[in-house]
């Protein structure tokens, strides 16, 4: 796949990365285009959702974590010793597995980040907080009751909270670890709406166990298998026609 | 390439896979039974393949509705899912054969038919052994999943569109010099058009042995089907 650089919104180039003796990536290279939706899968202990937390640096809270090679964010060297890596979590945001909303208000859980940051001025506050909750469509279901707490919220709807907080800081990278797989179907497609209208501001990468999900909510998708990058391709290429007979095993369920 | 790891999603593709050479094997001896009771005006035969007929019809329908299943419940992926389509685009070609073998059957002990076998005998012989070897083939490097005898089945089409030109050619001039056979003529022609069809569904079901492979979508074209197109983005 070729990109020019100004379509690229992270480069990752022979990165290796391992727990201690124990590779989990080995020289992965890839070019993630912005805004678009790259899928991450492969089987369990693939090293696909260590991929995504080398993208803003949360294997650095690991301590026998040691990585090589080079990510760009935006053409800047993510571990460039310059790099505040809290400035990069803001700009590189992450959703997790289960959602985790702080035990607050609806509407702090939202402007949580913007007041640590204090870039938004006070009376800006809650205009920004109602933007973050309309793009993570959850504001038609809440704006009645922001000062309830998060935690009486559906489990789908706190994710779709905790994208809300990501969002609020308006970062140009989403991480979705598998944002999904806690959820009920309805609550599970209204993610994947989430995500297909997220993709027009943001850059997506997501990783999902659910292979039919990548399918639906992707435009390219890597497999890797064994810490090693196999295949990257365009979506429909990996789930039609898959150039890797380890991609085909994969994909087609027989992977042994 | 490794089994799957459902035993039961592998049986199940084991099991459309077996019905779809079933019901390719009842189509191949229609159009054999079809040109063989044609050629010989033997009533008796022609009618096996209007019992063929419904057999193949019946059998197309349970075999959609098997892959029908199992592309709503299986959600199959690369080649499972390519042998899928193959099976729905096939299973119409088989289902029309079956369509013009019976065409032709119907022609079988008519009297007025009787003549036609005489002037027409040659090329018409020839015309249907071509037909046959074309689903034949076709149906065999589906089975095989052989590219290169499907690209040759492709390839031979030329030859039964060349045939059917000539009986075309020479019809057109029995009736022009001598219009009291007209309905042995126009029934040459129907014959022959039926087969020329035959010929179609056999290189199309080549062209999806071909997709079935390499993943490439290969339409009325041997030049796309020796490169195929290779966009990979």
């Amino acid at each position: 796949m070729e990109l020019p650089d100004s379509d690229i919104s992270l480069n990752v180039v022979n990165l290796s990365l391992s727990y201690a003796d124990k590779p989990a990536l080995q020289n992965i290279t890839m070019k993630i285009p912005k805004q678009r939706v790259t899928a991450l899968i492969g089987p369990s202990g693939c090293g696909k959702s260590t991929l995504i937390r080398c993208f803003n640096r949360m294997n650095d809270l690991i301590d026998s974590v040691s990585v090589t090679g080079r990510i760009e964010l935006n053409k800047l060297d993510i571990h460039d010793k310059n790099v505040d890596v809290a400035q990069l979590r803001r700009q590189v945001g992450m959703v997790f597995q289960r959602p985790n909303p702080f035990p607050k208000s609806i509407e702090e859980n939202v402007a949580y980040g913007l007041r640590l940051t204090k870039e938004v001025p006070k009376s800006e506050l809650e205009s920004r907080v109602e933007w973050a909750l309309k793009s993570a469509a959850l504001w038609d279901e809440v704006k009645d009751r922001l000062k309830d707490t998060a935690l009486g919220l559906s489990g789908g709807q706190q994710q779709r909270l905790v994208i809300a907080r990501a969002i609020a800081v308006q970062p140009s990278v989403l991480l979705l670890d598998e944002p999904a797989s806690a959820l009920d179907p309805i609550s599970t497609l209204k993610i994947e709406e989430l995500i297909a209208e997220l993709k027009t501001q943001y850059t997506i990468a997501i990783v999902t166990h659910n292979m039919q999900q990548a399918a639906r909510v992707s435009d390219f998708t890597a497999f890797l298998y064994l810490g090693e990058l196999i295949e990257f391709n365009n979506t429909r290429t990996i789930f039609t026609n898959p150039r890797q007979e380890k991609t085909e095993d994969y994909v087609s369920g027989r992977y042994g | 390439m490794q089994r799957h790891i459902s035993g039961t999603f592998e049986e199940e593709l084991e099991s459309l896979k077996t019905d779809f050479v079933a019901l390719g094997g009842t189509v191949e001896q229609q159009v054999a039974n079809a040109s063989r009771a044609f050629i010989q005006n033997d009533s008796e035969l022609a009618e096996s393949v209007k019992t063929m007929e419904l057999q193949v019809n019946r059998r197309t329908v349970e075999l959609n509705r098997l892959a029908e299943g199992t592309l709503a419940l299986r959600q199959p992926a690369a080649s499972d899912f390519r042998l899928i389509v193959g099976i729905f685009k096939t299973s119409t070609d088989l289902e029309r054969i079956g369509d013009e073998a019976d065409r032709i059957a119907k022609f079988v002990g008519q009297t007025w038919c009787y003549s036609v076998n005489r002037e027409y005998h040659n090329i018409m012989t020839e015309l249907m052994e071509q037909a046959v070897n074309a689903v034949r083939n076709a149906l065999d490097a589906f089975t095989r999943l052989n590219v290169e005898q499907a690209k040759e089945t492709i390839v031979r089409d030329g030859e039964i569109d060349r045939l059917y030109d000539e009986v075309v050619a020479s019809s057109t001039s029995q009736i022009v010099e001598n219009s009291a056979n007209l309905k042995n003529d126009l029934a040459a022609l129907w014959v022959a058009r039926s087969l020329e069809r035959i010929g179609d569904h056999a290189k199309n079901i080549s062209e999806t042995v071909i997709y079935l492979v390499e993943g490439e979508i290969v339409v009325h074209n041997i030049a796309n089907a020796i490169e195929p197109d290779t966009d990979d983005e």
